[in-house]
C-alpha cells in the first residue's frame, strides 16, 4: 500500500529529500553539503544535535594535499593506508578518500575553522604511528573533534533548508524493491512514533562501543546503525574488525576507557617492570600501529603479567612537556583525577574503540540498496584490518560531503518518493506498543532493557576482545542466542514520561544484540589472525585473503566468505 | 544519603527527595543512573562523552555548575545533595537542558 502525505492511520509524515541519521561528523558533514547543493535535508538523533557522539573526543585529524607537509603525498598516504589495513582496505574507497580530503578541509576552513599553529604562525603538524609523514593536524589546542563540530553546526544554522530534530531515533529503515523509501522514527519527547518519507537516506550513526564493558566511546554509541543496516538487507563487511584502544585508562573507574593518545612516546610495563615491546617489537618499540601494541597489552594480561586491576603501565615521565603541549586535554583530565605523569606510571589496558567494517559501500558511498547511504565509523572497507590514528575524523568528512553531494544529485532529479511498506511499518509499531503494554517491571524482575545490556557486554568482553578462539566465540554466539529468547520478557518502565530510558533502551539492546551477533559470526568465520582480529587457535595470518561479509536474509544472518585477489575489491 | 533532585513541571514539578542506601557509585552520572535504575524509571537525565568535553551533563550540584560525569559525591555532606538543572538554558525534562 502506498501512504500519502499527511496523516496515515495515527502516524504523522514528514518528508524531506535527504533523511540524514546521526549528527556527529559524518552526520553533520553529509547534511551541510547536501543543504548546499539545493537539497531539503533533515538531520535526526537520538541524543543533542552535535552531541551525541564520538567526534567530539577526537584529538586530530590527518590532512592531504596543501593542509599536509610538503614531502607528503597523496600516493605515501594511500600506501600507509593499504599496509594499515592489511589487505582488507578497498582500494577505490582509499583513492576517493584520499583524492578527496584536501577539498573537504579547504571547505571547513572557509566556514571558519581555525587550525592550531606555532609560535610562527605555521601550521602545527604531528607525527602519528603508521603515517610515513607528519600529516596530522589539531584545532582548538587539541579538541579538533569539538571544532570541526562547532564549524559544522555554524554552517549547518545558515542553511535554512536543513532542519534538525533532537531525541529521535530511528526505529527502522523502510526498504521497498531494493530502494530505500524513508524510515520509521521515535520521537521520545512526545512519545510518539513518526514516518519520514526521503528520496535519500544517510546512516551515519557511529560505533559499537557500548557492546564492551570498557570502551573509549560515548553512551550513544549502541551499534544502531549496523543493526538498521542488517534489518534493510544491507551487506556488512570485517564485522570481526574492531579496534580496541591500547592504551585506556583503568583507574578510578568511572573514567575508565579514557584513551591516552600519547603511547607512542612513552614506555609500556608489565606488572615485572619489563619494557615489553622489547620483546614484542624491539625496533619500533611503542611507536606502532595500534594492532600491534594492543595484541602485546592484551596477551601480557591474559598471561597475568598484569596489575590487580588487570593493568600495565604506561610511563611517559621523559616526554610530560610534549604531553602537555600537544594533548592538553588528556593532561589536565588526568590531573583533575589526582594522576600526575612526571610522578608515576598510569595504570592502561585496552578499550572498545573503533569498528573498521560495516555497511558495504561504493565510492559515493552508497550501500547495494539504491539511495542508502552509510558514512563515518558505519561504513566498512576503508581501514579495513586496522585504522591508522587520525584517520576517524577525515573518514567521516569526505564520506559525509560525497554522501551528501550525490544524494543532493539524485534529489534535483527525482520527481517523487517511493511507495512504504505500510504493513512492515505497522507491524512494527505494533510490536513495540505491545511491548509497551505489558507495563513496567517490578523493581526485583531483571527485565528492563539495562539488565541486557549488561549481559551483552559481559558476553563480549569475555569472548569477543582483543584475542579470540573458537570455544569462545560458539559460547558468545550461543550467551547471544539466549538473551534473544529472553527478550520476549523485556518490559519498559518509566512510560510514556518524557525522555524515560527504557524506550530508548529498548531500542538501542535490539540493535546491540543483532551487531554483537554479526561481530561474532564473522569473528568466528575468520579462521586467521589479520589486523585486529586476533584467533588464539589461528595465529597466523592465511595466504588466501577472504573477505568475510555478513546479511540478514529472512531474518537469519547469513555469514559469506569470499576469497579475493590481494588488493581487489568488486 | 538523601538526594534531591528538582523535577520539571512534566514530571509533576517541585522537588523530589530520594534516600540512597547502596553505593552510588563515584560521580554524579553513576548516582543518577543508580537513581532511574532502581528508584524512578521516569527520571530524564542526559549525557555522552564521559570525560568533559561534550558539556551535555551540566547541571547544578548543591547551587553550582558541575559536569555530572566528572564531579565527584562529595564525601561528607552537611545537608542533603541537591540536584538541579543547569538555568538560563531551554530545559526539556527534568535535568535536560539544550
Amino acid at each position: 500500500m502506498a501512504i500519502c502525505n499527511g496523516r496515515s492511520g495515527q502516524l504523522e509524515t514528514v518528508d524531506a529529500d535527504i533523511l540524514v541519521v546521526g549528527s556527529g561528523a559524518a552526520g553533520l558533514s553529509a547534511a551541510v553539503h547536501a543543504a548546499m547543493a539545493g537539497a531539503n535535508v533533515l538531520v535526526i538523533d537520538k541524543g543533542i544535535i552535535g552531541k551525541s557522539g564520538s567526534t567530539v573526543s577526537a584529538v586530530q585529524s590527518a590532512a592531504a594535499g596543501k593542509w599536509s607537509t610538503a614531502q607528503d603525498s597523496l600516493e605515501a598516504y594511500c600506501r600507509d593506508l593499504l599496509a594499515s589495513g592489511k589487505g582488507l582496505s578497498d582500494p577505490q574507497l582509499v583513492h576517493t578518500f584520499v583524492d578527496h580530503l584536501e577539498r573537504v578541509l579547504d571547505q571547513l576552513i572557509a566556514w571558519g575553522l581555525q587550525l592550531d599553529r606555532d609560535a610562527s604562525g605555521e601550521i602545527v603538524r604531528t607525527e602519528a604511528a603508521g603515517h610515513a609523514f607528519a600529516r596530522s593536524i589539531s584545532a582548538a589546542g587539541g579538541n579538533t573533534g569539538r571544532a570541526l563540530l562547532k564549524t559544522l553546526i555554524r554552517q549547518a544554522n545558515r542553511l535554512p533548508k536543513l532542519g534538525k530534530m533532537p531525541f529521535t531515533a530511528c526505529v527502522q529503515l523502510l526498504v521497498r524493491q531494493q530502494q530505500i523509501s524513508g524510515a520509521l522514527v521515535y520521537d521520545l519527547l512526545h512519545n510518539r512514533f513518526r514516518l519520514i518519507r526521503c528520496k535519500s537516506l544517510i546512516l551515519a550513526t557511529g560505533g559499537i562501543g557500548q557492546l564492551y564493558h570498557v570502551t573509549t566511546n560515548p553512551q550513544q554509541a549502541t551499534a544502531d546503525g549496523f543493526a538498521l543496516a542488517l534489518r534493510a538487507g544491507v551487506r556488512l563487511i570485517d564485522m570481526e574488525q574492531v579496534q580496541f584502544y591500547p592504551t585506556s585508562l583503568v583507574v578510578p573507574h568511572h573514567a575508565k576507557g579514557f584513551c591516552l593518545s600519547f603511547y607512542h612516546f612513552a614506555k609500556v610495563y608489565n606488572a615485572r617492570a619489563e619494557r615489553i615491546m622489547q620483546r614484542y617489537d624491539p625496533v619500533r618499540l611503542e611507536n606502532v600501529p595500534r594492532d600491534a601494541i594492543c595484541y602485546a597489552i592484551a596477551k601480557e594480561i591474559r598471561e597475568g603479567r598484569c596489575t590487580p586491576q588487570r593493568g600495565l603501565l604506561l610511563d611517559v615521565s621523559e616526554h610530560v612537556q610534549r604531553v602537555r603541549t600537544w594533548f592538553p586535554h588528556e593532561y589536565k583530565f588526568l590531573r583533575q583525577l589526582g594522576i600526575r605523569l612526571e610522578a608515576e606510571p598510569v595504570e592502561i589496558a585496552p578499550a572498545a574503540h573503533f569498528m573498521m567494517g560495516g555497511a558495504r559501500i561504493n565510492r559515493a558511498a552508497m550501500t547495494h540498496i539504491e539511495q542508502l547511504y552509510a558514512v563515518g565509523e558505519t561504513a566498512g572497507g576503508l581501514h579495513g584490518a586496522n585504522r591508522l590514528a587520525n584517520n576517524a575524523l577525515p573518514e567521516c568528512l569526505v564520506f559525509g560531503a560525497i554522501a551528501g553531494e550525490s544524494a543532493a544529485r539524485y534529489a534535483r532529479t527525482a520527481s517523487h518518493f517511493n511507495d512504504v511498506d505500510g504493513e512492515m511499518l505497522w507491524a512494527t509499531v505494533h510490536r513495540y506498543e505491545a511491548i509497551v503494554s505489558r507495563g513496567a517491571a517490578a523493581p526485583e524482575q531483571a527485565l528492563r532493557p539495562f539488565h541486557w545490556k549488561q549481559q551483552i557486554q559481559r558476553t563480549m568482553t569475555e569472548h569477543v576482545s582483543v584475542l579470540r578462539d573458537e570455544s569462545g566465540l560458539r559460547a558468545a554466539e550461543q550467551h547471544l542466542r539466549d538473551l534473544s529468547e529472553q527478550w520476549a520478557e523485556v518490559r519498559v518502565s518509566g512510560f510514556p514520561h518524557r525522555l524515560a530510558k527504557d524506550f530508548l533502551e529498548m531500542l538501542e539492546v535490539e540493535n546491540m544484540l543483532l551487531t554483537a551477533r554479526a561481530i561474532a559470526a564473522a569473528a568466528r568465520a575468520r579462521e586467521e589472525t589479520r589486523g585486529a582480529h586476533v584467533r588464539l587457535d589461528h595465529p597466523d595470518s592465511s595466504p588466501q585473503l577472504v573477505r568475510v561479509e555478513v546479511q540478514q536474509v529472512e531474518g537469519r544472518l547469513e555469514v559469506r566468505r569470499q576469497l579475493q585477489a590481494e588488493g581487489g575489491n568488486r | 544519603m538523601k538526594v534531591v533532585i528538582r523535577r520539571s513541571a512534566d514530571k509533576g514539578g517541585g522537588e523530589q527527595t530520594f534516600e540512597i542506601a547502596d553505593a552510588p557509585g563515584e560521580t554524579i552520572v553513576e548516582l543518577l543512573e543508580l537513581i532511574r535504575r532502581q528508584h524512578d524509571p521516569s527520571l530524564a537525565f542526559y549525557y555522552s562523552c564521559r570525560n568533559g568535553l561534550c558539556g551535555t551533563c551540566m547541571m547544578l550540584v548543591n547551587g553550582k555548575p558541575a559536569l555530572a560525569c566528572l564531579q565527584k559525591i562529595p564525601s561528607r555532606l552537611d545537608g542533603p545533595l541537591t540536584i538541579e538543572p543547569l538555568p538560563g538554558k531551554q530545559l526539556v525534562s527534568d535535568l535536560v537542558v539544550l
